[in-house]
């Protein structure tokens, strides 16, 4: 019997009953093999395979017993005919257990008839051990990416052919089993052993493609004869293997499907089947079917080098391309539209590497042209979030850098880029941009997308096209961070990235409370989880809450604890005074009480003067850092200076007295916000700086003069 | 007179320990070393149970062109033969041997992994001491050469070194395939310790096959710095922070890459002696501050560590 997909997808419980079915038909078949080779041989007949440690492999590792002679495999069989009386899943995958015995045993038989039983033929059935031991750890340790089992016949011979060059380009193993032999064949392409692609040929012999993969276990992961459970373990983890079946499904296929499965192999299938998640997906469109069983197994091809005509690397990061050098301008100075957007998109939308430019290419401008520019990125992957987007689309500026003769500043819709007159001159087009990005995305992110596309566009009118999409998103990630209070998340993030050297410090990241370095806010953080699961960032689920004021939690004191080894029991994100955050040493800014106890100054780390507290920012900064709690000081990024969370138990953004004018000049914008949005217009001229005082006396007489809003406070300390 | 109580620190955690070496018992050929166990700081076991004590491990290499005359002249012509070189060792008293496999290097000798495979049969069949094998440092040639070796040494429990983050992935390999120990190696940084053994286990190391290397700074050369990430990955194992529950192995050969060890300056005294101290130093360091192994290159200096060593343990 054989299913087609005429009618709707066919179910797993058909699947399942074709699997029992296929099950059965290969025990039989194993009966009657076994039966004539012990009229023939009677049961010392010897039986193995040529070229093994393993003995019957199949067997060796998932059944456990020991297969020297005809008279051993009796009760092999036995226990796996037994397997035969269950129902559904649990029973199906029984089936195929049995039906992989079976055809060991079957195609085992056939080597104890004649020495070479394929030897003429286009199938190489057994693969011997040299070829593993020749493969070597490169098959375990990701050196090769994968083993491609091919399963079936193919409705398309010439994308079958496609398919199988893709898997050679991207140096995976292939073993083939079915009519996909005879297809490639027919179309010239090279099988063999040496060759990285195995015919292994038809029916039971598809266990040589399991008895291959069992091997490798057991030679690769020291895995004993029968461990079933670490045997199991290390195919689902280390041998990255998968079925691409193509065709109708019979019942032998059916239950070589669960053999796989029961592998920890996920198979793709061309037909429409219900399917289990993650472990038999349906994907009708040949082109794609590799992309689907890659991110199945989380199988990321070592990105080639970046393809561009130009040096690329972090050594171009800080070029400048000077307007007399510019072959091309857009945004910026050149006042023409620009702008770029990253989205994460659904698996259907994303085609991986494709690089579209729209409109004029860069050879169609004449030197010294200006053009609009939008640079739209699209990504997916499984563990993509809308919140990464704009971590991700960051990193834009930072790639085109890497290019020699590129030049990018700004981001989303104010961006500036420049071309050179010597990129240009050396090949360098449009799609290169997009190159760029697609490889460089999923080197940095190969954790969270699995596929980026990126399109170019210079023509206005298409520009104008996707700019309501591009706004729209931009506004909608603005609120997004407005939203992002630290109330309305559940969890905080930890920063261990300078435990090296401060020991026992510990950065807390809040969405409105970013690291003291200000490298790091708290959708980075989010983020680095992801990239690095083991890494310096890990979660901290917040749990009650102790003190809503001073920002205190139990599940942060919990982590603080555990993570500083029982030196700081409590921690008050939002306190200066008591319990405070402590610091590395890499603070952007220190916050510090004056004398009279009624204010605080801010001292940014480029500042080299003195300050109202008597010290300068070096003195400060060794006496505060080292992961201590020091009440009255804290090392902060500059944002959290206009953070609603702004040491808020003590009275908060209007406590500020004193900051250096540099400081006070590179945040104007954002401070005079902050102000207004506390009713206290013209605030920011009542902090003194360097040019009005540098002592306590003169601050407190400022102070006074300018009726300070700090001094209608009580006291820091009481 | 009063007496004055001893404080005592109690510690709930306990690093685990590593077998080295495999005995016939064990389907080997060698002698059978158990490494880590401590349930205390070091050297004091009144606070806890310290089961083994440290093991001193002697350098050997497969190409001794660069190295320093004072430790030659110790040797003589055994340093020609990594066999006799590692016979030498356990003759004066070394407990086991590391052997590295600096030939293989692509850009010198560019031995290939059956010839660095047979230098590691050779020196197994010289000595039952238990081995640490490391390649030559070459990512890529490293994964061929360590896996020749893991195959031709199969049950004997060798420690291979090394695998470090962004770089595990193929010595791990190789480990497994024959279940010898790894070294997991990082830079200086606990957290960097933790998250290699994390990402070994995570790939299917056990973790009593691990034995991290958190890099050992000669004196001179940053070795408080060593001292204080060594302290406080064996203080958080104590505390109970199981990933760093695995013994720790530190390198102390690096002290004779220091040019105040090893230059001739008359006011400096006798280069020998002052190299053969550099490194007793910074070995004596290492395990004040929690080694579990040391590898040397000097046997002058391993008198002065064993010495030092037996005081440490009230001479036990």
């Amino acid at each position: 019997m054989v299913m087609k997909a005429d009618d709707g997808p066919i179910k797993n419980a058909t699947l399942c009953e074709l699997a029992l079915r296929g099950g059965e038909i290969a025990c039989k078949l194993a009966r009657k093999s076994l039966e004539g080779a012990l009229a023939r041989h009677g049961e010392a007949g010897t039986v193995e395979y040529p070229d093994t440690a393993y003995e019957l492999p199949v067997v060796f590792g998932w059944d456990g017993a020991e297969v020297r002679t005809l008279s051993d495999l009796g009760p092999v069989l036995a226990r796996a005919d037994g397997k035969l009386d269950g129902a559904g899943l649990d029973g199906a995958l029984a089936a195929g257990d049995a039906l992989m015995v079976s055809a060991e045993i079957i195609e085992a038989l056939k080597y104890a008839e004649v020495p070479r039983p394929y030897e003429g033929t286009d199938y190489c059935g057994f693969i011997p051990d040299r070829v593993l031991r020749s493969l070597g750890l490169a098959l375990v340790d990701d050196t090769i990416p994968g083993v491609a089992v091919l399963l079936g016949q193919a409705a398309d011979v010439d994308s079958l052919v496609r398919l199988v060059r893709d898997l050679q380009a991207k140096g995976l193993l292939i073993i083939a089993a079915g009519g996909v032999i005879e297809q490639l064949k027919g179309k010239g392409v090279r099988m063999g052993l040496d060759l990285m692609l195995y015919p292994v040929g038809h029916g039971t012999q598809v266990v040589h493609a399991l008895n291959f993969a069992v091997r490798a276990a057991l030679s690769f992961g020291a895995v004993q004869r029968g461990d079933r459970d670490r045997l199991q373990a290390f195919l689902a983890k280390r041998l990255k293997a998968f079925v691409l079946h193509f065709g109708p499904i019979d019942e032998i296929t059916a239950g070589a499907a669960f053999a796989a499965l029961l592998h920890g192999i996920p198979i793709v299938t061309d037909q429409d089947v219900e399917g289990v998640p993650d472990k038999l997906v349906s994907q009708p469109e040949p082109s794609r079917m590799l992309q689907t069983a890659f991110e199945l197994r989380d199988i990321k091809v070592k990105a080639s080098k970046v393809d561009v005509p130009v040096a690329f690397g972090p050594a171009f990061e800080g070029e400048t391309v000077r307007r007399p050098e510019t072959y091309i301008e857009a945004g910026g100075a050149a006042k023409t539209m620009a702008y770029e957007l990253l989205r994460a998109r659904g698996e259907d939308d994303v085609e991986d590497g494709r690089i579209t430019v729209v409109g004029k290419d860069l050879d169609e401008f004449p030197e010294g042209s200006v053009t609009p520019i939008a640079v739209l990125v699209d990504v997916f992957g499984k563990k993509m979030l809308e919140d990464f987007e704009t971590v991700l689309e960051r990193r834009i500026h930072l790639y085109l850098n890497f290019a020699e003769g590129l030049w990018h500043t700004g981001q989303r819709n104010i961006i500036w880029i420049r071309i050179s007159k010597n990129a240009f001159r050396s090949g360098f087009r449009f799609h290169h941009i997009g190159e760029i990005l697609v490889t460089k995305m999923k080197e940095e992110f190969g954790n969270i997308v699995s596929r980026v596309q990126v399109t170019i566009i210079t023509d206005a009118q298409e520009m104008r096209r996707h700019l309501p999409e591009a706004l729209e998103v931009y506004a909608k990630r603005d609120h997004r961070l407005e939203d992002l209070t630290d109330e309305a998340v559940d969890t905080y993030y930890s920063c261990l990235m300078c435990q090296s050297f401060a020991p026992d410090h510990v950065c807390v990241i809040t969405p409105e409370r970013l690291g003291l370095c200000g490298a790091i806010n708290w959708l980075d953080a989010r983020t680095g989880k992801e990239i690095v699961p083991s890494g310096p960032n890990q979660p901290i689920p917040k749990r009650a809450t102790i003190d809503l004021a001073k920002g205190q939690w139990e599940g942060v004191n919990a982590t603080i604890l555990e993570l500083t080894r029982g030196k700081i029991e409590r921690f008050n994100a939002y306190s200066l005074m008591e319990d405070p955050m402590t610091s590395c040493g890499c603070f952007e800014c220190i916050v510090a009480m004056t004398a009279d106890v009624q204010a605080v100054i801010v001292v940014n780390r480029e500042h080299q003067g003195m300050t109202p507290v008597g010290m300068k920012f070096s003195t400060l900064a060794g006496s505060i850092g080292g992961g201590r709690q020091t009440p009255g000081f804290i090392g902060v990024g500059r944002k959290y200076l206009t953070s609603k969370k702004f040491i808020s138990a003590e009275g908060g953004f209007l406590r500020i007295a004193w900051m250096p004018k540099e400081l006070k000049e590179a945040m104007r914008k954002e401070l005079e916000r902050r102000a207004e949005e506390l009713g206290e217009k013209g605030f920011v001229d009542k902090i003194a700086d360097e040019t009005i005082t540098t002592d306590a006396q003169g601050l407190m007489d400022w102070m006074v003069k300018v009726d300070h809003p700090a001094l209608r406070m009580p006291p820091l300390l009481s | 007179m009063v007496e004055v109580p001893i404080s005592k620190d109690k510690w709930g955690g306990k690093v685990g320990a590593v077998e080295l070496g495999a005995d016939a018992a064990s389907g080997g050929t060698r002698d059978q070393l158990e490494v880590g166990g401590q349930g205390c700081m070091p050297f004091l076991e009144f606070e806890g149970c310290a089961l083994n004590r440290p093991l001193i491990a002697g350098e050997v290499l497969d190409d001794a062109s660069e190295l320093h005359h004072a430790v030659k002249a110790q040797f003589g012509d055994a340093v020609k033969d990594p066999a006799l070189w590692a016979k030498a060792w356990i003759d004066k008293g070394a407990d086991l041997i590391c052997l590295r496999l600096v030939s293989t290097n692509p850009e010198e000798r560019d031995a290939t992994p059956e010839e660095a495979a047979a230098t590691v049969k050779k020196v197994l069949e010289a000595t039952k001491a238990p081995l640490i094998v490391y390649g030559c440092g070459q990512e890529e040639k490293d994964a061929k050469v360590l896996e020749a070796v893991s195959n031709i040494s199969a049950r004997e429990r060798l420690l291979l070194g090394q695998a470090e983050e962004g770089a595990y992935k193929s010595t791990a390999a190789a480990a497994m395939a024959n279940e010898h120990a790894i070294i997991a190696f990082s830079n200086l940084d606990i957290n960097l310790a933790k998250q290699i053994v994390i990402l070994l286990t995570d790939y299917g190391v056990k973790k009593d096959n691990i034995i991290i290397d958190p890099l050992m700074a000669p004196l001179g050369m940053g070795l408080e710095y060593s001292y204080s990430v060594n302290e406080r990955i064996r203080l958080a194992a104590l505390a109970g922070d199981t990933m760093l529950q695995v013994p720790m192995l530190c390198d102390c050969t690096e002290a004779w890459k220091c040019r105040e060890a090893t230059d001739e300056n008359p006011t400096w005294g006798d280069a020998t002696v002052r190299g053969t101290w550099w490194e007793a130093t910074t070995a004596i360091a290492a395990l004040l501050s929690g080694a579990d192994i040391l590898i040397l290159r000097s046997p002058a200096a391993m008198y002065v560590v064993r010495e030092a060593l037996d005081g440490l343990r009230g001479g036990n």
